[in-house]
């Protein structure tokens, strides 16, 4: 290698690892948000950002430098998401919220009903209620068609709304 | 809870795992960064999975022991605005056109659903609508979200599935309800069968009388799992009132689709799509859930003769017998337009969508045999599949999805456009496309009942979806006004059926209205008197 060709490598490596650490704390924002997990969110991250390193190569366009780099998050959130789904046993690390407020028993619902949705809808639901992403920003940073991006949070949300219902009559025929 | 509760609950609900401080998450793509510059031929160069392992090269080693994260939850106000068409003028009014489903018939009767619990039906491309209650089985503890199917302005079916407890995967029986008044009164019937481990897929009607439904036996696993063990396609020719099994879409031994190799919680059991021509002839295609759920390949296009009793696999000029990832009849198999279109006995057409080095080619199909031999009259190329056209004729298609990519390629030339939004259009049979609707933002779905009149269902900036109309092929377009002033869609449906298995429903509130009127609902406009209330039963597994 000559060292104008190693300079070249040095200036686009420097590049990559300017990107990857100056995207890091919205990498963590976007994980924590699809796994709800803002710990488990951190290795992610750090899984997201060596796949990242090891395929810099391929990344030809920095302009979409950003945009590559979170749909590597995105499909890391995903695999782990998957691992947790055959894993149930893993512990929840989801954060605590103070004992004996109606939001303890509303955020276990919430939760337990989401955990039953694929990891693709999953992350829907992340990028749309955490990141606060329209459609397209949600197709644009998974890559997926607007459609089946639509169709997903669509299902999701009717998963979501056909559970509570459930639960809101149950409580009715209680009382 | 109304669909603005609900979105609230999920803003808030995700807001609490927004995390303080994301120094670690730095640090540790530093570690990443400084170990891979370290050693670049380490054992972590070109891996790319972690299967079991950890990395061990974070400096704090802060994750060790520390399972809980307290964060306060923040209510954040929901930033839940409406985003106005460049359309739609002050007198008309978004929220009236905000519908969950909708569709378009052949007659030119357009339906929506919004809220989830009322059907808006208008025979007149939408200058007036009546609006009814979806019925709901007072026993059930809830239900799946229902699939309408409307033939005429009176004759529509409302399918769901119960389900026990607060789990939709925990089904305990599907339910047909028909109507003859376009909503006003419901008949409901407990689809035979269907219990705990099978549930109603798809109903589909040639008429008011003439329909089949498929019904999906399995399970899902405590894991999650969706297990298909097969399908029985049923058919009905008094409206749906009674039901006789007729046949199964699986082939080969092998139900469709095959068992779920993956973990798809929440799942819905599904099949093959079937498109009924007549009272004997069904037609099927390998649908996306086929391939999703394990099969690699499956048979491209398939014809019944005798109600799904039999099945045979047909070849297409040039394409072959068999689907597969990179070769698909367009079509999601579960929404509209169909996959397979006949505008008469004889006369059909469908699409084909083919991958070829990144690029989506579709090969546009017509036969005017009755299926019985199939011609390529068009074909393009272009970025993305697109979804079904809508085929009116032998010349005019409508085809949303493909006005988001270059169409490079047709058999004519076709007009290379870029847009990103909107959807195609042709009047000669594929040799040349416009890009039209690309004011209405992002167009999911475009319904055409000619080649004047149609719907279009779009999404807009912040998540609301909108039903627009156009009665000039697409050239302009107008919001459509379902609601009157002063309706609102209930936010719990409340609703008891009779006991029985062929029972009439009542809704105590109905709705028409046109745009720029306001009239309550009358209880005059409600008909008979609801009967008594009282459970229906699910039936269970047998």
């Amino acid at each position: 290698m000559t060292n104008e060709v190693a300079t070249m490598v040095r200036s686009r490596d420097d590049e990559i690892a300017d990107l990857l650490l100056g995207r890091a704390a919205e990498a963590h924002r976007l994980a924590a948000w699809i796994l709800r997990d803002p710990v488990g969110a951190e290795d992610a991250v750090q899984d997201a950002a060596l796949i990242a390193w090891n395929r810099r190569a391929s990344l030809r366009d920095g302009a979409a430098a950003e945009g590559w780099f979170s749909r590597i998050v995105v499909n890391v959130c995903r695999d782990e998401l998957r691992r947790r789904a055959r894993k149930r046993d893993l512990p929840a690390l989801e954060p605590v919220v103070a004992a004996g407020t109606d939001r303890v028993a509303d955020r276990d619902e919430l939760g337990r009903v989401i955990s039953k949705l694929t990891p693709d809808e999953q992350i829907v639901l992340g990028l749309r209620f955490g990141r606060d992403l329209t459609v397209p920003q949600i197709a644009a940073e998974t890559g997926l068609p607007e459609g089946t991006v639509k169709s997903r949070l669509h299902h999701s949300l009717e998963h979501l709304r056909a559970a509570f219902a459930a639960e809101h009559r149950a409580e009715e025929r209680t009382r | 809870m109304n669909d603005n509760d609900l979105e609230k609950r999920l803003q808030s609900y995700y807001s609490t795992f927004t995390p303080e401080n994301s120094y670690r998450a730095v640090e540790a793509v530093d570690d990443v960064i400084a170990e891979r510059r370290e050693n670049p031929a380490g054992p972590f160069a070109g891996w790319t999975a972690r299967p079991n392992l950890r990395l061990n090269f974070r400096s704090g080693g802060a994750l060790a022991g520390v399972a809980v994260a307290v964060l306060l939850v923040v209510a954040l106000a929901p930033i839940w605005g409406r985003t106005n068409s460049p359309m739609s003028s002050a007198s008309l009014d978004p929220a009236a056109a905000t519908v969950q489903e909708a569709g378009v018939t052949r007659g030119g009767v357009i339906w929506a659903v919004r809220g989830g619990f009322s059907l808006g039906i208008s025979a007149d491309y939408g200058e007036t609508w009546t609006e009814h209650r979806l019925p709901f089985p007072d026993s059930a503890f809830g239900t799946t979200s229902g699939s309408i199917v409307v033939v005429d302005k009176d004759h529509a079916w409302y399918s769901v599935t119960t389900f026990s407890g607060s789990d939709p995967s925990q089904t305990t029986g599907s339910i047909l309800f028909r109507t003859s008044d376009g909503g006003a009164t419901w008949q409901q019937t407990i689809m035979p069968g269907s219990g705990p481990s099978a549930s109603i897929s798809q109903v589909r009607f040639v008429d008011d009388k003439l329909g089949f439904a498929v019904l999906v036996r399995g399970s899902v696993g405590s894991n999650g799992d969706v297990y298909v063990a097969g399908d029985t396609i049923l058919r009905t020719t008094d409206g749906g009132a009674s039901w006789t099994e007729t046949g199964t879409t699986s082939y080969g031994g092998q139900p469709s689709p095959a068992p779920s190799s993956e973990s798809v919680a929440g799942a819905m059991m599904s099949s093959d799509p079937i498109i009924p021509v007549d009272a004997n002839t069904l037609w099927t295609f390998c649908s996306p859930p086929s391939l999703i759920q394990g099969q690699t390949t499956c048979p491209l296009l398939r014809v019944s003769h005798d109600s799904g009793g039999s099945w045979s696999t047909v070849s297409l000029p040039g394409l072959g017998d068999t689907a597969s990832a990179n070769l698909m009849v367009l079509g999601d198999g579960w929404s509209s337009p169909d996959g397979i279109q006949f505008i008469s006995s004889t006369e059909g057409y469908l699409a084909v969508s083919e991958q070829v080095g990144g690029m989506s080619r579709i090969h546009y199909f017509r036969t005017t045999d009755g299926g019985r031999s199939w011609t390529q009259v068009s074909q393009t190329e272009q970025q993305s599949p697109g979804a079904a056209p809508t085929f009116i004729d032998a010349t005019h298609w409508f085809q949303t999805g493909m006005a988001q990519s270059v169409i490079a390629i047709s058999t004519g030339g076709a007009e290379g456009t870029a847009a990103t939004n909107g959807f195609s259009a042709t009047a000669d049979g594929g040799k040349t496309w416009r890009i039209l609707g690309t004011e209405l933002g992002g167009v999911t779905n475009v319904w055409m009942s000619d080649d004047l009149h149609g719907a279009a269902l779009t999404t807009s900036a912040d998540m609301q979806w909108l039903l627009y109309l156009t009665s000039d092929g697409g050239e302009t377009w107008r919001l459509a006004q379902l609601s009157m002033d002063g309706w609102q869609a209930p936010s719990s449906p409340g609703i008891t059926v009779p006991p029985t298995t062929d029972s009439v429903w009542t809704p105590s509130e109905t709705a028409t209205s046109a745009p720029g009127t306001s009239a309550p609902a009358s209880p005059a406009d409600t008909g008979p008197a609801s009967p008594a209330a009282t459970s229906v039963p699910i039936p269970s597994a047998s």
